[in-house]
């Protein structure tokens, strides 16, 4: 009698894979609607080698096109996965731009992580998309674009770190230098 | 050659505006409380010697705040840290804060791009602080400054003009791929090759950048023969490096009136006596100076 020899295959295998690039637009392509206009998304790629990079871009159309990329998803060409997702978001005690002093200087970079199927990779866009960062940022930007420009001016640290109370209250000279 | 003694306090011409960019060697967490005073007395006769009207750092522990104090005692203007959200990257400027507006902010904070209003017209400013060769293969660094390029031409597109000003420590030297790709920064050594704005290759057009730090290798210039000390135990060891650089879109190299590696900071020697740059004191990597003609 001969041993039945069990499926080894995994079990997230399908049929309906999509590459990241196609999942990071179809996001993009949502959040117009979502803030009515006030915020946009687009997905920018680099190819450089062997390699392709996509970054999925949040922009603030009145605050002068300001763009700040909220993740970014690195693939060989030739493989779309295994992907990997670098974001602030994935900082353990975020704090948006700081140094990250790395001890040893060595391995991965503590706002990196792997997706290694369409399944995982959704996951972390999700985790991303949904964190304290993405959030706030998504707050904060669609509020400063109904402050509008003139509010935009009085953002400065002065030499107290408060805001400064009147900061054109100095003759600047023709050069728009003090 | 710059000397370390006293520097003639500069005139400032109303059209020129100084832009000075500074490693601060912040990730040396051990050595930084023992630099700090050294490190901002640097920043401060720099601006009174040099006339700074935007500095840029990276690796810097300050607060925003000590520093606008600290130089605006120094009275040679009314510096102020324009709103960012990038905390890696710290620009200050002694222009109003509206002359400096936020345009663009990678993910991780290495790259930040500006608008900035001279008195004479408006450019780009993009800083940068590439990630160390100690953790990225050269491979890595190539696509990080294609992409990198990629977000400068987004900008540009927003924007609507190419005076833009590239500036930072790329932790790759002028004639890596990084700088010299095609697809990547495409950075030239000479303004007459620049001058073409666009090569093709493989029937696509890929923008130039003016490299000029090309002119500022080893020992036959003015001034220091890098910008980064290293020696390694490897069997290809260049010594100094040109990491720090400033890169010129062709609408902007015309205006460049002058790039310095600093080996003072117009009182004091930012130098060992071996020539290095003094890393117990101040940083490993010596401040760079341009001067543009805007």
């Amino acid at each position: 009698m001969s041993a039945t020899i069990p499926d080894l295959w995994s079990d997230d295998i399908r049929v309906d894979v999509l590459p990241p690039l196609v999942i990071l637009r179809s996001q993009a392509d949502l959040l117009a609607s979502k803030t009515k206009g006030i915020l946009e998304s687009r997905v920018l790629t680099a190819s450089e080698g062997t390699q392709d990079q996509h970054q999925l871009d949040l922009i603030a159309p009145a605050l002068h096109h300001y763009r700040v990329t909220l993740l970014t998803a690195r693939h060989a060409k030739d493989m779309v996965y295994p992907v990997k997702v670098r974001s602030q978001a994935f900082l353990p005690e975020h704090k948006p731009g700081a140094l990250v002093v790395s001890k040893s200087g060595f391995g991965p970079p503590a706002d990196q992580k792997e997706a290694a199927t369409q399944d995982e990779f959704i996951a972390l866009v999700r985790e991303v998309l949904h964190s304290g960062y993405v959030r706030s940022l998504i707050q904060s930007l669609i509020a400063r674009s109904y402050q509008g420009e003139s509010d935009e001016d009085t953002a400065e640290i002065s030499e107290n770190g408060a805001p400064s109370p009147n900061p054109d209250d100095h003759d600047l000279g023709a050069s728009g230098k003090d | 050659m710059e000397s370390a003694g006293v520097f003639p306090n500069r005139r400032i011409a109303l059209t020129m505006t100084t832009f000075l960019f500074w490693n601060l060697m912040g990730n040396s967490d051990t050595t930084w409380a023992n630099r700090e005073d050294s490190l901002r007395d640097h920043i401060v006769h720099m601006a009174v010697s040099f006339g700074v009207d935007v500095f840029v750092f990276a690796e810097s522990r300050f607060t925003p705040a000590t520093l606008v104090g600290a130089l605006n005692k120094a009275k040679v203007g009314r510096y102020c840290y324009p709103r960012s959200l990038n905390a890696r990257l710290q620009i200050f400027t002694r222009f109003k804060k509206s002359a400096i507006v936020e345009q663009y902010d990678s993910e991780d904070g290495h790259l930040t791009i500006r608008r900035l209003t001279t008195p004479t017209t408006e450019i780009i400013l993009a800083a940068v602080h590439f990630q160390s060769q100690m953790n990225w293969t050269p491979g890595d660094q190539a696509l990080q400054a294609t992409v990198v390029q990629q977000n400068i031409l987004q900008t540009e597109n927003d924007v609507g003009h190419q005076r833009t000003i590239l500036i930072g420590d790329l932790n790759m030297n002028p004639f890596d791929p990084g700088l010299v790709g095609a697809q990547a920064l495409h950075a030239v050594m000479t303004r007459d090759t620049a001058r073409a704005e666009t090569r093709t290759v493989a029937m696509r057009n890929y923008p130039l950048f003016y490299n000029p730090m090309w002119g500022y290798f080893g020992d036959r210039t003015p001034g220091p023969p890098g910008t980064y000390y290293y020696s390694a135990s490897a069997p290809v060891s260049y010594f100094w490096n040109m990491f720090d650089q400033v890169l010129l879109r062709p609408a902007l190299m015309d205006t460049l009136h002058d790039v310095r590696i600093l080996e003072s900071d117009g009182q004091v020697s930012l130098l060992t006596s071996d020539g290095h740059p003094r890393t117990s004191e101040a940083s490993d990597h010596l401040p760079l100076l341009v001067e543009l003609n805007v």
